[in-house]
């Protein structure tokens, strides 16, 4: 899952990235709000973690800015005040969640788990298709109630597109979810990921859409 | 104390004093007046007599005139009190007891006397007026001889009589002008009640007032003599809220400054936690060191800005600028300097300032430590010092990567870093610059270097000890 940390804190960011890396998100960090949204306009995110006191364009600002620009992906703003007037004036600016520092991994992991889960019109915290079953609070991953073991990256492919059931993403859109800035992307690298996850799972989920990209299909009741 | 005691304790106690002089002269006129009055009075009936007795005796018939005395008053009692109505009557006047007539021929035996007298001389016999205690009255008597037939008529009055119209007389006067005095003394109340009502409606508006609630005085309805009081009031507030404004700013960027490394730290003894080589627990362990030693950082210009009060400074001192620049660059470790080379000109040793040496030499720490951060390895920091008539300048300049035009405003604003967060500055080093500065009463200005870096100018007076400006 591609997430942009905007950080401006060296420490911080470097150790917010430390700990979400580990968790199947792809995390490119800018250290200020310009380059937050020029990051935006450019690639697909599907997370935001927002610190507020940002050199220049303060948090509040770039938060208005994407909405004025019709970003519509979640937000989470992280603060280090608490009064609540921040509170109110961040979930007003059009922020998802928030987080005042210093605050628990877990509980970052927890609140991120959430946002994707509403973005992805869900409820219930389990990704079920059919026999198969995905936990994404320990990134596991069953089918007929046989753990399967999947690699981080092939992992992050199977969560995309059964999020985007019956839509075909497009090679582009699945590598832009499975790798950041600092990632060497292998020519292939996505259809060997592919054919590992058709190798581990029994059943073939996903369908090759040729010239265009992959899809799983809508399960119908 | 109270004005509006004072205030109605001074207007009515004037009234009733006023009330006083009033009566007491009011009493003193009636009692001139009436005594006047009473005396022609006695004098005239004396007079009428003398006409009657003025001839010889034989013509006279004393008893006829003893019986119409008698007659006039019959039935008397001194002691009876009586009401107007039936004090009078067709034959005369109760009173009449009250008044009485004695006359004497030349050897001294009574010829006249009216009931109301005694037997004896009321007076001694001799002209005018006197008064005399008989019985249990006193009496106004006015005596007088006939020359013709050395008769002596004795005509006399009780004194109650004058006192009665006296009494009578005052109260009377008095009626209006008592009861025009509890209206004033009441419209004084009603006045001072009401002129005191803004100061009161002013002391409440400020009583509402509390450090979360410092809007200005409402004074649209104050009296003008108030207004200044209040503008008073006004701008006081201003600056107590500005300052309190200040305070939960910088209380918040501390919040702010104090909860990012340690969410950091945190963050990183979570992520050890949750690794399972030795060699990235170790990685995380160094990075919690470093953020440790952020917050120390942190809290140690914290607490050098909070000591910076200037009230426990002391005296200033002669300083030599470069004395204390050597000093501090001695102080820094090889890590704070970093390679890079730090070069005093030799001005700085001829330049004398009147000034804090303690804050001198936290200032300089800060600047050079500062410069040392963004200087690249091997670059050069620039000290000098120059003296004109009115100022000592120092300057400072490094080889960094300066700053733009719009951070050179923010510069020396508390938190705000050169290049954000690139580096690990506190974020306060230039505000305690700032604060140092101010202390001296200097200027600071920042500005960019040809072809690169910051220079740093501080302006510090020179006070004149000789009286020019």
């Amino acid at each position: 899952m591609r997430l942009l940390l905007v950080e401006d804190d060296l420490m911080l960011g470097e150790a917010l990235q430390d700990a979400l890396m580990p968790h199947s998100y792809v995390v490119d960090w800018v250290k200020d709000g310009e380059s937050a949204l020029k990051s935006l306009r450019r690639e697909h995110f599907e997370i935001i973690i927002l610190d507020i006191g940002l050199p220049g364009m303060d948090g509040f600002e770039v938060l208005k800015k994407l909405r004025t620009e019709k970003f519509e992906v979640p937000v989470l703003l992280l603060t280090a005040r608490d009064s609540l007037t921040d509170k109110v004036t961040g979930l007003d600016a059009g922020a998802d969640d928030y987080l005042l520092k210093p605050f628990d991994l877990d509980e970052l992991l927890a609140r991120l788990r959430a946002l994707s889960r509403r973005a992805a019109g869900r409820a219930i915290p389990f990704i079920n298709y059919g026999k198969l079953c995905i936990n994404p609070e320990n990134q596991t991953v069953s089918y007929d109630n046989q753990p399967i073991v999947l690699a981080r990256r092939e992992y992050m492919v199977l969560i995309k597109l059964l999020e985007n059931t019956g839509r075909v993403l497009s090679r582009e859109q699945l590598e832009q979810s499975l790798y950041g800035w600092l990632d060497d992307v292998d020519s292939n690298a996505l259809e060997v990921h592919i054919h590992h996850i058709r190798k581990k799972i029994p059943v073939d989920l996903i369908r090759t859409v040729r010239g265009v990209g992959y899809t799983i299909n809508r399960l119908h009741h | 104390m109270s004005i509006r005691r004072f205030l109605l304790a001074g207007l009515l106690g004037t009234l009733l004093l006023s009330f006083a002089v009033i009566f007491f002269f009011n009493r003193y006129q009636a009692f001139v007046e009436v005594g006047e009055l009473y005396d022609a009075q006695l004098a005239q009936s004396s007079r009428i007599l003398q006409g009657f007795l003025n001839r010889p005796t034989d013509e006279i018939d004393f008893d006829h005139i003893n019986n119409a005395l008698l007659a006039a008053t019959q039935s008397y009692s001194e002691n009876e009190v009586h009401d107007d109505a039936s004090m009078r009557s067709d034959s005369g006047h109760k009173y009449e007891y009250k008044f009485a007539i004695q006359i004497w021929d030349k050897n001294t035996n009574l010829l006249v006397k009216s009931p109301s007298a005694p037997l004896y001389a009321i007076a001694d016999f001799k002209n005018g007026y006197s008064i005399k205690k008989i019985g249990k009255f006193n009496w106004h008597i006015f005596t007088q001889h006939l020359p013709s037939n050395g008769y002596w008529i004795v005509t006399a009055e009780r004194a109650d009589i004058r006192q009665e119209i006296i009494d009578k007389l005052t109260y009377s006067s008095l009626a209006g002008p008592l009861a025009g005095m509890i209206f004033l003394a009441l419209g004084v109340i009603a006045v001072v009640t009401k002129g005191l009502q803004p100061l009161i409606d002013l002391s409440q508006q400020i009583r509402e007032r509390n450090i979360d609630k410092l809007e200005p005085l409402v004074l649209e309805k104050t009296p003008k003599e108030l207004i200044p009081l209040g503008q008073a009031v006004n701008l006081l507030m201003e600056q107590v809220s500005q300052d309190v404004e200040r305070e939960r700013r910088f209380l918040g960027d501390i919040a702010h400054e104090l909860r990012t490394p340690l969410a950091a730290m945190k963050l990183n003894a979570q992520n050890g936690l949750y690794s399972k080589d030795i060699y990235s627990v170790q990685n995380f362990l160094i990075k919690i060191v470093r953020g440790v030693d952020r917050s120390i950082r942190l809290i140690e210009q914290l607490l050098t800005l909070a000591r910076l009060d200037p009230r426990a400074l002391g005296e200033p001192e002669i300083c030599v600028l470069g004395d204390i620049a050597q000093e501090v660059i001695n102080a820094l470790s090889p890590q704070q300097q970093s390679g890079v080379h730090i070069y005093l000109e030799k001005s700085l040793f001829n330049t004398q300032l009147n000034a804090y040496p303690d804050l001198l030499s936290v200032m300089l720490r800060n600047l050079i430590e500062n410069a040392c951060r963004y200087s690249p390895e091997g670059g050069t920091i620039n000290l000098a010092a120059e003296q004109t008539a009115d100022n000592i300048i120092f300057t400072l300049t490094d080889q960094g990567p300066g700053v733009s035009e719009q951070q050179l405003q923010s510069l020396g604003k508390r938190f705000f870093r050169e290049r954000p967060a690139d580096r690990m500055g506190s974020g306060l080093g230039l505000s305690i610059v700032a604060r140092i500065a101010e202390l001296h009463h200097a200027q600071v200005s920042f500005s960019n270097a040809v072809p690169q870096g910051l220079v740093v100018n501080i302006l510090f007076p020179v006070i004149h000890t000789n009286g020019n400006s």
